[in-house]
């Protein structure tokens, strides 16, 4: 028979050693008409259910195996025969990734060998020892080495691997290596060691070669000879071993013997621990009516059938265990204070709500359940909880404790190159000049790296390099890498628990994290091999909450909310009209989901005052329905400008709501079944077709479908083809209701801590960043603005985290800065300071100095940052101080002469404030336009207070620091840009061919001079640009931006 | 022993169906190729210089071993080196 089958072939998941994508080898080996194709990536399997998917879609054979690394760095291929095979490849894996230093997996002999059952063993490239001992003329030994194999493997399971790469010592080492085979009887197997799919992929391969040994083409050692490692046809492979036609016969062969199977849905969750006797529905339908009653303070008859319905629901599915399981987590983090709530279609369900999985009532907010469960659903439905950032460790542990280190690991993620990264990486290794590539990474709006020489082309200053030879093959490779996985990292919050130890299933490796195991598979393939995920998402509101409310009940004696706080906001009323009217104005910085300008834009015109408005505010002000042109409609209708209407009276029921406007996952399940009939599940799988990778076919098939059931309703084909059209136009952008519902309860909890205890909100604030769209320079000045004074670290009052000084008996707080904002200091030293001072306080820089005994890094920071100008002493004469204590030896007295004293200049303001971005990435004494509005050369700038007074289509010139720069994919080419001054934020729109012109100085500058016109709508106000103009152009004394501290607005 | 041409010489050779060198003209002599001890590729300098190679190590009928290439981008074939 004519074929061949590549046994020996990498993907780009033998991270930066493969050039093409899993699915793009399946792909060229169906056009190469091989049978059967196996993936052998370097000590891993991290691309075998993408794999496996693309066989099996393609019509070919999945062969599983892996390369592996043994002790002496010599390569051995192994191939899954089978599933017992395929676990002991898992086994042999994990141990090699283990029992190593993470990044270095080895695998000894000893392991090899208990594990090697139903796996086919080739001898390797010419990295393999047998193959190299030939290489280096020791005969003998490669005899002795294949001797071993033949003792591990068995002879009719360990095959010579002969390769033939067009290297000059390739033919003299299948002539030895054939006799070798034949004097030891065992069989002998042509590979080509493919890295990419195609010959031209030989450059990425190249590329990734010098970005792996951080090098240049120029300069690399460790290039491939030839572009030879791509998979070739029969004809190719016959022609290379002409000589040894047995050896293209047997990769048929071989590929016969081998059959996995990768679905794994028999393993996918633990059996949960039952009281003895019974069920796990029994035990579910106890504890839902059991706590029926701590939900419900009447169990009405509807919460009854609901309750029922789902029960029986989940039983049908088999689905009991898994919610008990979760339910068990869930129990846990309340038995411990650890803040968590279920989020995402969870919501919809009454028993997750009843097991305090979630938080939203489904009755209440008219969620629906179809969404969440359905009678015909053949995956399982994801339950995540968003968990306080500050505790996820310990509910993870939990996890690990209950279902043990065997059942349990994170899922991994892999971090891909796209646009930025594939900038800097492409052009190192090409030798592009650094500056250049900084300048245009950072240009870079793109997020894929296919897009980006458009997205540069578009920039003056590039476009003469773009047009180049070097630079469009620099263009070219950045899109070839797109999407290539570039190293591992641990997924937010996946956690895989199955029944079976996770090893049979998935090999394990360590993470970054001192003592984490991840397995080797991302969310995606996960879900595709059958099993299921807990996800515990760390939420850093939800920690930000629990320390304003711990904070509040500390520094409040007595206040009527205390009681609402002590429940952890649990029991809040949701009607209060001061909060709402905060929201309202758009005062929403730090608030959770609403804070974003276009959020803040569009609060004064929906103006939400309840939590049903507050869950549309969060649904609706989203790019998905932006680009689905559903928002303007809705504030349309939402103001009175537009009469409410449907296209049929079915809807209105389903859409009121939401004022006739599709907006929710939910309306498109609940108007499939009102219209044309559709199962729960028929409706869902609607949705899910609508998905972003819809199928043009499975469309049209869903169309007739949906026109069908229309008919039969009585419904004339005209009107269900235009009801079909909205939800086809809509669906993609839709957001699941029950899910914003969660997130609208933390909105509302949060925005009441910022109105009614502002220094705890913005000390909570600050305790739990990076959070949400404003770095914490943003947050102090907002923070200032609500007369919430922020102190600058003091080395006699800070703590680690930032803290509120008043306390109870001083109705004015003021939030403290935590040395964590310093850079520099580590845990260590901020508890050394805090502990020490605890013994006596600090009495000068030399006492701290003479107890703490801390490096000059840290303590040169603190002194910059202001902690010790409580002393009364210049920042200068302090560093010069610690400049002559650091000559002292520890138990030795200080030696002080007074003829060395030296009188130095202070800090200028420009000095101090640039110090302190550059120390902590924040000042709270200086705002940037405060100080240099004094050096400002130009006339007539305005300062953001001012600007209320002009009317709409002033001409007006102001100037800012920029604190928010977005170019939404969304908008049609327009930007928009929120800038700072000492006095409050102005809103930018740069509109497409302003941008064009300006997009440098838009992307680049720190503090820009906006010419423009006022515009006035809603209450809000805009500048619509005509000209930007970097700051620095009206300085008197200009400084170059990039030579400035990353953080620094100098 | 072996004389390594620092600069290539160009060679005509008479080639076979699959572009395998059949006979050298060296000197203005025609030496057939008597077997092939070696071949191998080199497709390097794509970035700057692309360099494309199709090397052979033959002995010629008359026995001299020698290092030929075909430049894969150009056809012409060049003499690398002389074995004694």
């Amino acid at each position: 028979m004519k074929s061949y089958v590549e046994l020996h072939c990498h993907s780009n998941f033998s991270l930066l050693d493969g050039a093409s994508h899993p699915e793009d080898l399946v792909s060229r080996a169906a056009y190469l008409k091989m049978p059967a194709l196996a993936l052998t990536d370097h000590n891993g399997l991290y691309a075998a259910i993408r794999f496996y998917k693309a066989c099996l879609k393609a019509g070919i054979k999945p062969i599983i195996g892996a390369e592996m690394t043994l002790e002496n760095e010599n390569h051995l291929t192994l191939l899954a025969k089978n599933n017992e095979g395929y676990s002991n490849l898992c086994r042999l894996i994990t141990r090699a990734q283990l029992g190593q230093r993470k990044g270095s997996p080895v695998l000894n002999l000893e392991t090899l060998a208990r594990h090697s059952a139903n796996l086919i063993c080739l001898s390797g490239c010419r990295k393999g020892e047998v193959a190299s001992s030939i290489i280096f003329g020791r005969t003998e030994k490669a005899y002795e080495l294949a001797e071993r194999y033949i003792g591990i493997f068995g002879r009719e399971n360990f095959y010579i691997e002969l390769q033939n790469n067009l290297y000059p010592e390739d033919k003299h080492l299948c002539h030895a290596l054939v006799g070798l085979a034949e004097g030891l009887r065992l069989g002998y197997v042509a590979t080509n060691n493919a890295h990419y799919a195609r010959k031209e992929n030989h450059r990425i391969h190249d590329v990734l070669t010098c970005i792996r040994d951080r090098t240049i083409l120029d300069e690399c050692d460790s290039l491939r000879l030839n572009s030879e490692f791509h998979l070739k046809s029969f004809e190719e492979m016959a022609q290379l071993f002409r000589d040894y036609p047995r050896a293209i016969s047997n990769t048929l062969a071989i590929a016969e013997q081998c059959d996995v199977n990768l679905d794994f849905s028999g393993y996918r969750f633990p059996e949960f621990l039952l009281p003895q006797g019974e069920t796990a529905r029994e035990y579910l339908a106890e504890l839902c009516w059991q706590k029926a009653h701590g939900r419900y303070e009447d169990v009405s008859p509807e919460v009854e059938s609901r309750l029922n319905h789902e029960l029986n629901l989940i039983e049908k599915l088999g689905l009991s265990g898994y919610f008990l399981i979760v339910w068990d987590i869930m129990d846990y983090a309340e038995r411990n204070g650890i803040p968590a709530q279920g989020r995402g279609s969870a919501a919809n369900s009454i028993v997750a709500y009843i097991l305090g999985i979630t938080r939203v009532d489904p009755l209440k907010n008219k969620l629906f359940l179809g969404r969440f469960l359905n009678e015909e659903m053949s995956s399982v439905p994801d339950i995540d909880i968003d968990v306080s950032t500050n505790h996820r460790e310990k509910l993870i542990q939990y996890v690990y404790g209950k279902y043990g280190q065997a059942h349990t690991a994170m899922v991994c993620t892999y971090v891909t190159f796209q646009a930025r990264n594939a900038v800097r990486e492409v052009g190192k290794a090409l030798g592009m000049p650094d500056h250049l590539l900084d300048r245009m990474a950072k240009s870079a709006w793109v997020y894929s790296a296919k897009d980006i020489e458009q997205d540069l082309a578009g920039i003056e200053e590039f476009s003469p390099y773009l047009k180049s030879m070097p630079w469009q093959e620099f263009t070219s490779l950045c899109r070839e890498i797109y999407d290539f996985p570039r190293h591992l990292s641990i997924h937010n919050g996946g956690m895989l628990v199955s029944s079976c130890p996770l090893t049979e299933i998935v090999p394990l490796e360590k993470a970054t994290m001192p003592g984490r195991i991840v397995c080797q598979w991302d969310k995606d393939s996960v879900a595709d091999a059958g099993l299921i995920k807990v996800d515990l998402l760390g939420l850093r509101m939800l920690s930000l909450i629990r320390e304003a409310c711990e904070l509040v009940e500390k520094n409040h004696d007595t206040s009527p909310a205390l009681t609402a706080v002590s429940a952890g906001l649990d029991k809040l009323p949701l009607d209060d009209e001061k909060v709402y009217d905060m929201i309202c104005q758009g005062d929403t910085i730090g608030v959770f989901q609403v804070e974003s300008r276009a959020q803040m834009q569009t609060l004064p015109q929906i103006k939400p005052r309840s939590i049903e408005d507050l869950t549309i505010e969060v649904a609706l002000i989203r790019p998905g329905p932006l680009q689905g042109n559903m928002v303007h409609p809705y504030i349309r209708r939402r103001k009175g400008l537009e009469k409410v209407t449907y296209l049929h009276p079915e809807l209105e029921p389903i859409l009121e709501d939401t004022l006739g406007v599709l907006l929710f996952q939910e309306q498109v399940i609940q108007v499939a079944s009102a219209i044309a009939s559709f199962t729960p599940g028929e409706a869902d799988s609607l949705r899910r077709a609508m998905s972003r990778k819809r199928s043009k076919d499975a469309m049209n098939e869903l169309r007739q479908k949906f026109i069908d059931g229309a008919k039969k309703n009585d419904m004339e084909t005209d009107l269900a083809g235009r009801i079909f059209e909205a939800l086809e136009g809509f669906a993609e952008y839709g957001f699941c209701k029950s899910h914003a519902a969660g997130f609208a309860l933390l909105c509302y909890q949060s925005a009441w801590l910022k109105h009614y205890y502002p220094a705890e909100f913005y000390c909570a604030l600050l305790n739990n960043q990076p959070m949400g769209f404003y770095l914490p320079e943003v947050i102090v000045r907002d923070a200032k603005r609500h007369g919430i004074e922020i102190l600058p670290a003091d080395i006699n009052r800070s703590a680690a985290r930032c803290t509120i000084e008043g306390g109870k008996d001083c109705p004015e707080r003021r939030v403290r800065l935590g040395f964590m904002y310093i850079k520099e200091m580590g845990e260590k030293a901020m508890n050394q300071i805090v502990a020490e001072r605890e013994r006596a306080p600090y009495r000068s820089l030399e006492d701290f100095y003479l107890r703490t005994r801390l490096e000059r890094q840290p303590v040169g920071n603190l002194i910059l940052a202001g902690a010790f100008d409580s002393f009364g002493c210049q920042k200068r004469q302090l560093l010069w101080q610690l400049g002559l204590l650091e000559k002292t030896c520890p138990g030795e007295l200080p030696l002080r002469f007074s003829d060395i004293t030296v009188s130095l200049p202070d800090f200028t303001e420009l000095e101090e404030m640039k110090v302190d971005y550059e120390v902590q990435g924040l000042s709270t004494k200086y705002h940037p336009m405060q100080v240099f509005r004094k050096d400002i050369s130009g006339d007539g700038l305005l300062k953001s207070s001012e600007l209320a007074r002009f009317p709409s289509d002033a001409q007006v010139r102001i100037a800012g620091y920029v604190v928010i720069r977005q170019k939404p994919p969304t908008a049609k080419g327009f930007a928009f840009m929120t800038l700072e001054d000492e006095e409050g934020m102005i809103n930018v729109v740069a509109r497409p061919d302003v941008y064009k012109r300006y997009r440098q100085v838009f992307r680049l500058e720190p503090l820009i001079v906006v010419e423009g016109t006022v515009q006035k709508r809603d209450g809000t106000l805009n500048i619509i640009a005509r000209t930007l103009i970097p700051l620095r152009h009206f300085r008197n004394a200009p400084l170059e931006p990039q030579n400035s501290h990353p953080t620094s607005p100098l | 022993m072996s004389k390594l041409f620092k600069e290539a010489k160009r060679l005509e050779v008479e080639e076979g169906v699959q572009h395998e060198p059949a006979a050298l003209l060296y000197r203005g002599r025609r030496e057939g190729v008597g077997e092939t001890l070696k071949q191998w590729r080199v497709v390097q300098g794509w970035w700057r210089r692309p360099v494309e190679r199709e090397y052979f190590q033959v002995r010629t009928e008359s026995g001299t071993v020698c290092d030929l290439y075909r430049n894969l981008l150009t056809g012409v074939w060049y003499l690398q080196r002389i074995y004694d």
